[in-house]
Protein backbone atom coordinates (compact mmCIF):
# COMPACT_ATOMS: atom_id res chain seq x y z
CA UNK A 1 0.00 0.00 0.00
CA UNK A 2 1.30 3.53 -0.87
CA UNK A 3 -0.28 6.68 -0.09
CA UNK A 4 -0.69 9.23 -3.27
CA UNK A 5 -1.46 12.76 -3.68
CA UNK A 6 -4.57 12.97 -6.19
CA UNK A 7 -2.84 14.55 -8.74
CA UNK A 8 -0.46 11.51 -9.34
CA UNK A 9 -3.68 9.27 -9.44
CA UNK A 10 -3.59 7.25 -12.74
CA UNK A 11 -6.81 5.17 -14.02
CA UNK A 12 -6.41 1.84 -13.12
CA UNK A 13 -5.10 1.96 -10.48
CA UNK A 14 -6.95 0.54 -7.16
CA UNK A 15 -7.75 1.82 -4.13
CA UNK A 16 -6.99 -0.04 -1.33
CA UNK A 17 -8.43 1.99 2.08
CA UNK A 18 -11.45 3.28 2.00
CA UNK A 19 -11.83 6.56 0.77
CA UNK A 20 -13.82 8.77 3.28
CA UNK A 21 -15.29 12.54 3.14
CA UNK A 22 -15.16 15.25 5.88
CA UNK A 23 -18.16 13.76 7.86
CA UNK A 24 -17.07 10.30 7.67
CA UNK A 25 -19.01 9.01 5.51
CA UNK A 26 -16.98 6.50 2.90
CA UNK A 27 -17.26 7.95 -0.61
CA UNK A 28 -14.97 4.76 -2.53
CA UNK A 29 -14.94 1.46 -0.82
CA UNK A 30 -11.43 -0.11 -0.79
CA UNK A 31 -11.17 -2.78 -3.70
CA UNK A 32 -12.09 -0.55 -6.19
CA UNK A 33 -10.19 0.63 -9.47
CA UNK A 34 -10.26 4.32 -10.39
CA UNK A 35 -11.34 5.83 -13.58
CA UNK A 36 -10.89 9.23 -15.18
CA UNK A 37 -13.93 10.49 -14.03
CA UNK A 38 -13.58 8.88 -10.14
CA UNK A 39 -10.44 11.17 -10.05
CA UNK A 40 -12.19 14.18 -11.17
CA UNK A 41 -15.07 13.89 -8.31
CA UNK A 42 -12.15 13.53 -6.07
CA UNK A 43 -10.24 16.45 -6.84
CA UNK A 44 -13.91 18.27 -6.37
CA UNK A 45 -14.09 17.07 -2.89
CA UNK A 46 -11.36 17.89 -1.68
CA UNK A 47 -9.59 14.41 -1.29
CA UNK A 48 -5.87 15.32 -1.02
CA UNK A 49 -4.40 11.57 -0.86
CA UNK A 50 -5.30 8.26 -1.40
CA UNK A 51 -3.96 4.76 -0.64
CA UNK A 52 -3.49 2.44 -3.31
CA UNK A 53 -1.80 -0.68 -4.11
CA UNK A 54 1.68 -0.64 -5.07
CA UNK A 55 5.37 -1.19 -3.33
CA UNK A 56 7.19 1.86 -1.47
CA UNK A 57 10.86 2.90 -3.00
CA UNK A 58 13.23 1.19 -0.41
CA UNK A 59 16.42 2.91 -0.12
CA UNK A 60 19.71 0.69 -1.22
CA UNK A 61 19.89 -2.02 1.44
CA UNK A 62 23.69 -1.93 2.41
CA UNK A 63 22.79 1.61 3.24
CA UNK A 64 20.28 0.45 5.62
CA UNK A 65 21.87 -2.48 6.65
CA UNK A 66 24.90 0.23 7.13
CA UNK A 67 23.03 2.94 9.47
CA UNK A 68 21.81 -0.30 11.68
CA UNK A 69 25.19 -0.95 12.22
CA UNK A 70 26.37 2.48 13.48
CA UNK A 71 23.25 3.16 15.69
CA UNK A 72 24.42 -0.28 17.63
CA UNK A 73 27.75 1.08 17.49
CA UNK A 74 27.45 0.74 22.15
CA UNK A 75 26.07 -2.44 22.09
CA UNK A 76 27.52 -5.39 23.39
CA UNK A 77 24.63 -7.08 25.11
CA UNK A 78 23.72 -10.21 24.11
CA UNK A 79 19.89 -9.30 24.10
CA UNK A 80 20.11 -5.85 22.66
CA UNK A 81 22.53 -7.88 20.07
CA UNK A 82 19.63 -10.36 19.28
CA UNK A 83 17.74 -7.21 18.36
CA UNK A 84 20.14 -6.24 16.07
CA UNK A 85 20.35 -9.38 14.16
CA UNK A 86 16.40 -9.93 14.27
CA UNK A 87 16.44 -6.40 12.52
CA UNK A 88 19.10 -7.42 10.01
CA UNK A 89 16.96 -10.52 9.35
CA UNK A 90 13.92 -8.61 8.71
CA UNK A 91 15.96 -5.87 6.19
CA UNK A 92 16.69 -9.15 4.51
CA UNK A 93 13.48 -10.49 4.14
CA UNK A 94 12.17 -7.33 3.34
CA UNK A 95 14.27 -7.01 0.32
CA UNK A 96 13.98 -10.25 -0.66
CA UNK A 97 10.26 -9.97 -0.97
CA UNK A 98 11.04 -8.18 -4.01
CA UNK B 1 20.61 23.66 37.47
CA UNK B 2 19.21 22.44 40.58
CA UNK B 3 17.03 19.78 40.09
CA UNK B 4 14.17 21.31 42.46
CA UNK B 5 14.13 24.54 40.73
CA UNK B 6 13.40 22.50 37.75
CA UNK B 7 10.97 20.73 38.74
CA UNK B 8 9.42 23.60 40.17
CA UNK B 9 9.55 25.21 36.46
CA UNK B 10 8.01 22.18 35.00
CA UNK B 11 5.02 21.82 37.24
CA UNK B 12 4.05 25.52 36.57
CA UNK B 13 4.41 25.00 33.25
CA UNK B 14 0.54 26.47 32.37
CA UNK B 15 1.69 29.66 33.50
CA UNK B 16 4.96 30.09 31.24
CA UNK B 17 5.14 32.25 28.78
CA UNK B 18 6.31 29.82 26.19
CA UNK B 19 3.12 27.50 26.25
CA UNK B 20 0.72 27.42 23.48
CA UNK B 21 -3.13 29.00 24.03
CA UNK B 22 -4.54 26.07 22.98
CA UNK B 23 -2.27 23.23 25.03
CA UNK B 24 -3.03 25.60 27.73
CA UNK B 25 -6.65 25.18 27.26
CA UNK B 26 -6.24 21.40 27.22
CA UNK B 27 -4.34 20.94 29.87
CA UNK B 28 -6.96 22.66 32.08
CA UNK B 29 -8.93 19.72 30.95
CA UNK B 30 -7.06 16.69 31.70
CA UNK B 31 -5.69 18.28 34.73
CA UNK B 32 -9.42 18.25 36.26
CA UNK B 33 -9.79 14.91 38.09
CA UNK B 34 -13.57 15.55 38.26
CA UNK B 35 -13.61 16.22 33.94
CA UNK B 36 -16.59 13.70 32.94
CA UNK B 37 -16.75 11.61 29.41
CA UNK B 38 -19.20 14.30 28.26
CA UNK B 39 -16.99 17.46 29.48
CA UNK B 40 -14.19 15.76 27.52
CA UNK B 41 -16.40 14.71 24.49
CA UNK B 42 -18.24 18.45 24.16
CA UNK B 43 -14.70 20.59 24.60
CA UNK B 44 -13.53 18.35 21.64
CA UNK B 45 -16.25 18.68 19.04
CA UNK B 46 -16.04 22.12 19.16
CA UNK B 47 -12.82 22.11 17.85
CA UNK B 48 -12.31 20.75 14.40
CA UNK B 49 -8.67 20.27 14.36
CA UNK B 50 -8.88 18.35 17.64
CA UNK B 51 -11.63 16.30 16.34
CA UNK B 52 -9.96 15.59 12.99
CA UNK B 53 -6.85 14.93 14.63
CA UNK B 54 -8.06 11.95 17.07
CA UNK B 55 -10.33 11.03 14.60
CA UNK B 56 -7.49 10.04 12.21
CA UNK B 57 -5.77 8.69 14.90
CA UNK B 58 -8.35 6.30 16.14
CA UNK B 59 -8.26 5.08 12.41
CA UNK B 60 -4.83 5.02 11.61
CA UNK B 61 -2.89 1.59 11.25
CA UNK B 62 -1.20 2.84 15.03
CA UNK B 63 -4.37 1.58 16.46
CA UNK B 64 -5.61 -1.20 13.31
CA UNK B 65 -9.00 -1.27 14.93
CA UNK B 66 -11.39 -3.15 12.45
CA UNK B 67 -14.26 -0.33 10.80
CA UNK B 68 -14.48 3.48 11.11
CA UNK B 69 -14.76 5.52 14.21
CA UNK B 70 -16.59 8.03 12.59
CA UNK B 71 -17.50 10.57 16.27
CA UNK B 72 -15.42 11.41 19.06
CA UNK B 73 -18.05 9.90 21.41
CA UNK B 74 -17.84 6.71 19.26
CA UNK B 75 -13.66 6.91 20.32
CA UNK B 76 -14.67 7.36 24.20
CA UNK B 77 -16.31 4.07 24.39
CA UNK B 78 -14.00 2.25 22.66
CA UNK B 79 -10.57 3.75 24.06
CA UNK B 80 -12.47 5.13 27.74
CA UNK B 81 -11.36 8.38 29.46
CA UNK B 82 -8.08 7.91 30.38
CA UNK B 83 -6.76 6.65 26.72
CA UNK B 84 -9.05 9.57 25.29
CA UNK B 85 -7.52 12.02 27.52
CA UNK B 86 -3.95 10.64 26.94
CA UNK B 87 -4.40 10.80 22.81
CA UNK B 88 -5.46 14.64 23.46
CA UNK B 89 -2.49 15.23 24.72
CA UNK B 90 -0.49 12.91 22.82
CA UNK B 91 -1.93 15.03 19.20
CA UNK B 92 -2.00 18.48 20.74
CA UNK B 93 1.94 18.38 21.11
CA UNK B 94 2.05 17.71 17.58
CA UNK B 95 2.72 21.25 16.70
CA UNK B 96 5.63 21.84 19.31
CA UNK B 97 7.15 18.64 18.20
CA UNK B 98 7.33 19.64 14.42
CA UNK B 99 8.43 23.29 15.44
CA UNK B 100 11.13 22.21 17.43
CA UNK B 101 12.62 18.59 17.01
CA UNK B 102 11.58 17.41 13.70
CA UNK B 103 11.50 13.39 13.71
CA UNK B 104 10.40 12.94 17.83
CA UNK B 105 6.17 13.05 16.01
CA UNK B 106 7.64 9.73 13.98
CA UNK B 107 9.65 8.18 17.27
CA UNK B 108 6.52 8.47 19.18
CA UNK B 109 4.53 6.95 16.87
CA UNK B 110 6.64 4.39 16.40
CA UNK B 111 7.25 3.40 19.97
CA UNK B 112 3.44 3.64 20.09
CA UNK B 113 3.03 1.31 17.15
CA UNK B 114 5.50 -1.52 18.57
CA UNK B 115 3.73 -1.61 22.06
CA UNK B 116 0.80 -1.83 20.69
CA UNK B 117 1.66 -5.32 18.38
CA UNK B 118 4.02 -6.27 21.25
CA UNK B 119 1.00 -5.97 24.08
CA UNK B 120 -0.99 -7.65 21.17
CA UNK B 121 1.25 -10.78 21.77
CA UNK B 122 1.39 -10.37 25.47
CA UNK B 123 -2.41 -10.58 25.52
CA UNK B 124 -2.66 -7.79 27.54
CA UNK B 125 -6.27 -6.59 28.05
CA UNK B 126 -6.22 -2.99 26.52
CA UNK B 127 -3.07 -3.01 23.78
CA UNK B 128 -4.64 0.88 23.05
CA UNK B 129 -3.61 2.13 26.42
CA UNK B 130 0.20 0.63 26.00
CA UNK B 131 0.06 2.62 22.42
CA UNK B 132 -0.95 5.71 24.18
CA UNK B 133 1.55 5.30 26.80
CA UNK B 134 3.85 4.60 24.47
CA UNK B 135 3.19 7.51 22.09
CA UNK B 136 3.35 9.30 25.36
CA UNK B 137 6.78 8.13 26.48
CA UNK B 138 8.49 11.39 25.64
CA UNK B 139 6.16 13.63 26.35
CA UNK B 140 9.15 15.00 29.30
CA UNK B 141 11.15 15.94 25.92
CA UNK B 142 8.54 18.44 24.69
CA UNK B 143 8.13 19.50 28.33
CA UNK B 144 12.21 20.52 28.63
CA UNK B 145 11.24 22.34 25.29
CA UNK B 146 8.36 24.29 26.42
CA UNK B 147 10.38 25.28 29.75
CA UNK B 148 14.06 25.37 29.07
CA UNK B 149 14.23 25.49 25.14
CA UNK B 150 17.66 27.04 24.33
CA UNK B 151 19.59 24.90 26.81
CA UNK B 152 17.79 21.94 25.26
CA UNK B 153 18.42 22.33 21.68
CA UNK B 154 21.89 22.68 22.93
CA UNK B 155 21.93 19.74 24.96
CA UNK B 156 20.31 17.73 21.87
CA UNK B 157 23.46 19.24 19.67
CA UNK B 158 26.15 18.01 22.71
CA UNK B 159 24.52 14.44 22.73
CA UNK B 160 25.25 14.15 19.49
CA UNK B 161 28.56 15.72 18.74
CA UNK B 162 29.79 13.99 22.04
CA UNK B 163 27.95 10.95 21.32
CA UNK B 164 26.10 10.63 24.37
CA UNK B 165 22.54 9.07 25.20
CA UNK B 166 20.57 12.45 25.67
CA UNK B 167 19.00 10.61 29.26
CA UNK B 168 22.46 11.01 30.32
CA UNK B 169 23.40 14.44 29.24
CA UNK B 170 19.92 14.60 30.86
CA UNK B 171 20.99 14.14 33.70
CA UNK B 172 23.78 16.00 34.24
CA UNK B 173 22.65 19.36 33.36
CA UNK B 174 18.96 19.23 35.14
CA UNK B 175 19.71 16.43 37.32
CA UNK B 176 17.04 15.04 36.03
CA UNK B 177 16.08 13.04 33.03
CA UNK B 178 12.47 13.33 30.49
CA UNK B 179 11.32 10.28 31.55
CA UNK B 180 11.13 11.25 35.50
CA UNK B 181 9.98 14.91 34.18
CA UNK B 182 7.26 12.95 31.81
CA UNK B 183 6.23 11.16 34.83
CA UNK B 184 5.84 14.36 37.40
CA UNK B 185 3.61 16.38 34.93
CA UNK B 186 1.77 12.70 33.77
CA UNK B 187 1.24 12.42 37.73
CA UNK B 188 0.33 16.31 38.29
CA UNK B 189 -2.34 15.86 35.64
CA UNK B 190 -4.04 13.03 36.95
CA UNK B 191 -3.07 10.39 34.51
CA UNK B 192 -3.33 6.48 36.02
CA UNK B 193 -0.68 5.00 37.54
CA UNK B 194 -0.59 2.38 33.98
CA UNK B 195 0.25 5.71 31.77
CA UNK B 196 2.67 7.25 34.43
CA UNK B 197 4.78 3.88 35.09
CA UNK B 198 5.91 3.23 31.63
CA UNK B 199 6.29 7.08 31.04
CA UNK B 200 8.49 7.83 34.23
CA UNK B 201 10.93 4.54 34.13
CA UNK B 202 11.18 3.67 30.53
CA UNK B 203 14.88 3.91 31.08
CA UNK B 204 14.58 2.36 34.08
CA UNK B 205 12.12 -0.23 33.77
CA UNK B 206 13.57 -2.41 36.90
CA UNK B 207 12.25 0.14 39.49
CA UNK B 208 8.89 0.23 38.14
CA UNK B 209 6.38 -1.05 40.68
CA UNK B 210 2.83 -1.87 39.51
CA UNK B 211 2.54 -1.87 35.81
CA UNK B 212 5.91 -3.84 35.41
CA UNK B 213 4.78 -5.45 32.30
CA UNK B 214 3.69 -1.98 30.76
CA UNK B 215 6.57 -0.14 31.65
CA UNK B 216 8.88 -3.01 29.91
CA UNK B 217 6.76 -3.19 27.17
CA UNK B 218 6.97 0.85 26.52
CA UNK B 219 11.34 0.13 27.28
CA UNK B 220 11.61 -2.09 24.56
CA UNK B 221 9.05 -0.50 21.76
CA UNK B 222 11.37 2.73 22.32
CA UNK B 223 14.64 0.33 21.69
CA UNK B 224 12.50 -1.10 18.64
CA UNK B 225 12.05 2.18 17.65
CA UNK B 226 15.35 3.71 17.56
CA UNK B 227 16.55 0.18 16.18
CA UNK B 228 14.32 0.55 13.58
CA UNK B 229 15.54 4.05 12.88
CA UNK B 230 12.45 5.84 11.95
CA UNK B 231 11.79 9.38 13.85
CA UNK B 232 14.52 11.22 15.56
CA UNK B 233 14.63 10.64 19.50
CA UNK B 234 17.19 12.59 20.44
CA UNK B 235 19.45 9.71 20.33
CA UNK B 236 21.80 8.94 17.92
CA UNK B 237 22.71 5.32 19.37
CA UNK B 238 20.54 2.29 20.20
CA UNK B 239 20.10 1.89 23.88
CA UNK B 240 21.01 -1.37 25.59
CA UNK B 241 17.60 -3.31 26.69
CA UNK B 242 17.12 -3.82 30.30
CA UNK B 243 17.85 -7.20 31.18
CA UNK B 244 15.07 -6.91 34.07
CA UNK B 245 12.89 -5.88 30.50
CA UNK B 246 14.35 -8.93 28.48
CA UNK B 247 13.55 -11.73 30.98
CA UNK B 248 10.12 -10.60 31.75
CA UNK B 249 8.68 -10.62 28.01
CA UNK B 250 11.37 -13.43 27.51
CA UNK B 251 11.06 -13.22 23.37
CA UNK B 252 12.97 -15.11 21.07
CA UNK B 253 14.49 -14.24 18.09
CA UNK B 254 12.17 -14.96 16.06
CA UNK B 255 9.31 -13.28 17.42
CA UNK B 256 11.68 -10.09 17.60
CA UNK B 257 11.53 -10.29 13.84
CA UNK B 258 7.66 -11.03 13.42
CA UNK B 259 7.33 -7.64 15.65
CA UNK B 260 9.23 -5.90 13.13
CA UNK B 261 7.94 -7.48 10.08
CA UNK B 262 4.03 -7.14 11.68
CA UNK B 263 4.78 -3.44 12.47
CA UNK B 264 6.35 -2.04 9.08
CA UNK B 265 3.10 -1.36 7.57
CA UNK B 266 1.42 0.46 9.99
CA UNK B 267 4.96 2.29 10.53
CA UNK B 268 5.29 3.29 6.32
CA UNK B 269 1.60 3.99 6.64
CA UNK B 270 2.11 6.21 9.15
CA UNK B 271 4.86 8.07 7.70
CA UNK B 272 5.83 11.73 7.53
CA UNK B 273 2.83 13.42 6.62
CA UNK B 274 0.76 11.75 9.10
CA UNK B 275 -0.52 14.89 10.43
CA UNK B 276 0.75 17.72 8.46
CA UNK B 277 -1.63 16.90 5.45
CA UNK B 278 -4.86 17.59 7.04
Amino acid sequence: MIKIPIDKAKPGIKIVKDIVNESGMIVVPAGKELTESLIDKLSMMNIDFIYVEGKKELPPKDEVLNEIEKRFKKINDEPTLLIKRALEAHIEDLYNER
Amino acid sequence: MNVKEVIARVERIESLPTIPPILKKILSIIEDPNISLNKITEFVSTDPTLTARILKMVNSPVYGFPGRISSISHAMVILGLNAVKGLLLGVSVFEIMQKNMIGLWEHSLSTAIFARIIATKKELQSPEEISIAGLLHDIGKVIFIIAFKDEYLKLLESARIKKQYIYEVERDYFGITHAEIGGIIAQKWHFPSKLIEPIMYHHRPQVSEKFKLETAIVHLSNTLAIARGIGYSGEIFVPSVHVYTWELLNFREEEIVEIFKEAEEPLYATGENFLSDE
